[in-house]
Order: C-alpha cells, then structure tokens, then sequence
C-alpha cells in the first residue's frame, strides 16, 4: 500500500483512499482511519471536555447516567450506554454486562471465576465484572474456544 | 436503588428456596425418626438460619462491593458471616440432640472444611491457569487488531 501526503488545503486534515475496488480490507482501513483520534462530548463539574476514546477505560451506566472512567478521573456524558456502543470500535470496546463498556485495550489481566464471571484487570488496577453472559461474546471475539 | 431491589429479590429467592427445602427435609426426617411432631418454636429457628444465611449469602456473592473481590473471598466473607450463626442455631434447635458429640460437631467442622479447601484448590490450580491463557489470548487478539 503506498502513503503519500500531500499539503494542499488550508485547514484541516482530509484522507482520500484511493483503490481499484472497495474491498473488506479498504472497509476496514476507512473505519480505522474515521476512527483514528475519535472524541466523545463528556463533562465534570460544569466544564466540557473531548475526550480521545483510546484513553477511556470503561464506561458505566448508574442510574440511567453514563460515566467515562479515565485513569484518574471520571466524566459524565450525554449519550447513553447503547448510543456509544454503536459509535465505538466494536473491536476495541466490549460490552462486559448490561451497564458497562470495557477498553479491550486497557485490559491487563484476565481471571476466569467459578461463578463463570471473568474479572478482568484493567492498567489501573481497578477491576470489573465481565458478566457471565457475555462472557461466550467475549471468547468469540478473542478467539477463545471451549 | 435498582441494586437494592435485586438484592432483596435475591434475598427472597434464597430464602424460599432454602426455607422450602429444610422444612422438606425436617418433616421427612421427623417421619423417618418415628416422630411426625415438628415443633413451631423449631421451625422459626430455622427461618431464622435460612434467613441469616440467605442474607450473608447474598451479601458475600452479590453485593456490588464484593462482586468485584473474587470467588475465594466471597466465600471467605460467607463463611465468616453463616458458619458461626450455623454453629449457634445448631445448638439452639439441638440439631445434633442437645450439646451434640464432638465427634458430630467435628464431622461439620470437616464439611466446612473440606468445602472451603476444595473451592480454594479449584481457584488455585484451575482458574489461575484458565486465567493465563484468557489473558495470553488477550493479548495475542489485541496485537493482531492493533497490527490489521
């Protein structure tokens, strides 16, 4: 594949694929681009942040209101649970049980429960709960069999 | 509030399930002794153990500050909470005749036991390994999502 860039316009960044058929692999390359330094509206007392969603660790819905942990703080968002799910990198951001989002990403460490819950580790020592019920999602998507 | 709310549904199965069972088991247990009395003063007793144990039970496994602490310390707190409560409504419903054996109460000291040390033993070497290779599986998805 060859990159090449160019400066001509005024403001901005624009990125044009250029391809002799759109295929799976140009799909993905688009959404990965579109994807590329995605920002999410949230708040924390009364100021407006744009948060980049590699640095989120997870999202959790608590009484019909959505909170974005950060390392080392925690914002409140407009959009509900199911609103970003759809506008986040399913790949990268998993829905662990019915009120929260996992980063993929900012998973350290695994540990499978006999209750058939996973506890999942993440890069600031927190832990969450990756539901049993999602959990056969959680396998398929890392290619875990059994 | 929603979480309260579950937790006493919980709370209101285990019971139900529990309190069904036991008093299932004293009437049968009655029956096959010779002796169809079952007191009233007994069956409150034992409400009250099942309603102490469905509520540390629910507490230790489904409370949202213990959820996230592991099996094994689950069971610890569970344990820490019934086992004694278990030991004093034994002895008050005189569920081993009276003051009981040692031997009778060794025999329940063992059940305990043997059930704690077995729930350790699975986490220890059966979780702990499935542990790494979820985590090794992690990290092998993540680095071909990074590199595709």
């Amino acid at each position: 594949m060859k990159v090449t860039i160019t400066m001509d316009i005024e403001s901005g960044t624009a990125v044009e694929i250029h391809c002799r058929e759109v295929t799976l692999e140009i799909e993905r390359l688009q959404r990965y681009i579109s994807r590329f330094d995605e920002r999410i509206q949230a708040t924390s007392d009364g100021n407006t942040y744009s948060v980049q969603v590699d640095e989120i660790l997870y999202i959790e819905s608590v009484d019909k209101k959505t909170f974005i942990y950060l390392p080392g703080h925690v914002l409140q968002t407009e959009k509900r649970l199911y609103e970003l799910e759809e506008l986040l990198d399913e790949k990268t951001f998993f829905r662990c049980s019915k009120s929260t989002i996992v980063n993929l990403n900012k998973i350290t460490k695994l540990k499978p429960e006999v209750t058939r819950n996973i506890l999942a580790t993440l890069t600031n020592g927190e832990i969450i709960v990756i539901s049993r019920r999602n959990v056969r999602a959680l396998k398929d998507l890392i290619g875990l069999d059994g | 509030m929603e979480d309260i709310k579950k937790l006493l549904i919980y709370f209101r199965n285990a019971l139900a399930f529990s309190y069904s069972w036991l008093v299932l088991l004293t009437v049968l247990l009655s029956l096959a002794g010779g002796n169809a009395d079952v007191s009233v003063i007994y069956l409150v007793k034992l409400l009250a153990l099942c309603a102490w144990g469905s509520l540390s039970f629910v507490f230790a496994f489904f409370a949202k500050i213990m959820k996230k602490r592991g099996f094994v310390f689950c069971l610890t707190a569970f344990f820490i909470l019934f086992v004694p409560a278990e030991v004093l409504m034994f002895y008050l419903m005189g569920i081993f005749e009276g003051a009981g054996t040692p031997l009778l109460w060794i025999s329940l000291g063992v059940i305990v036991a043997v059930f704690y040390i077995s729930a350790i033993l699975i986490d220890v070497f059966v979780m702990r390994r499935r542990s790494k290779v979820y985590t090794d599986k992690l990290m092998e998805y993540r680095s071909k999502n990074q590199a595709g």
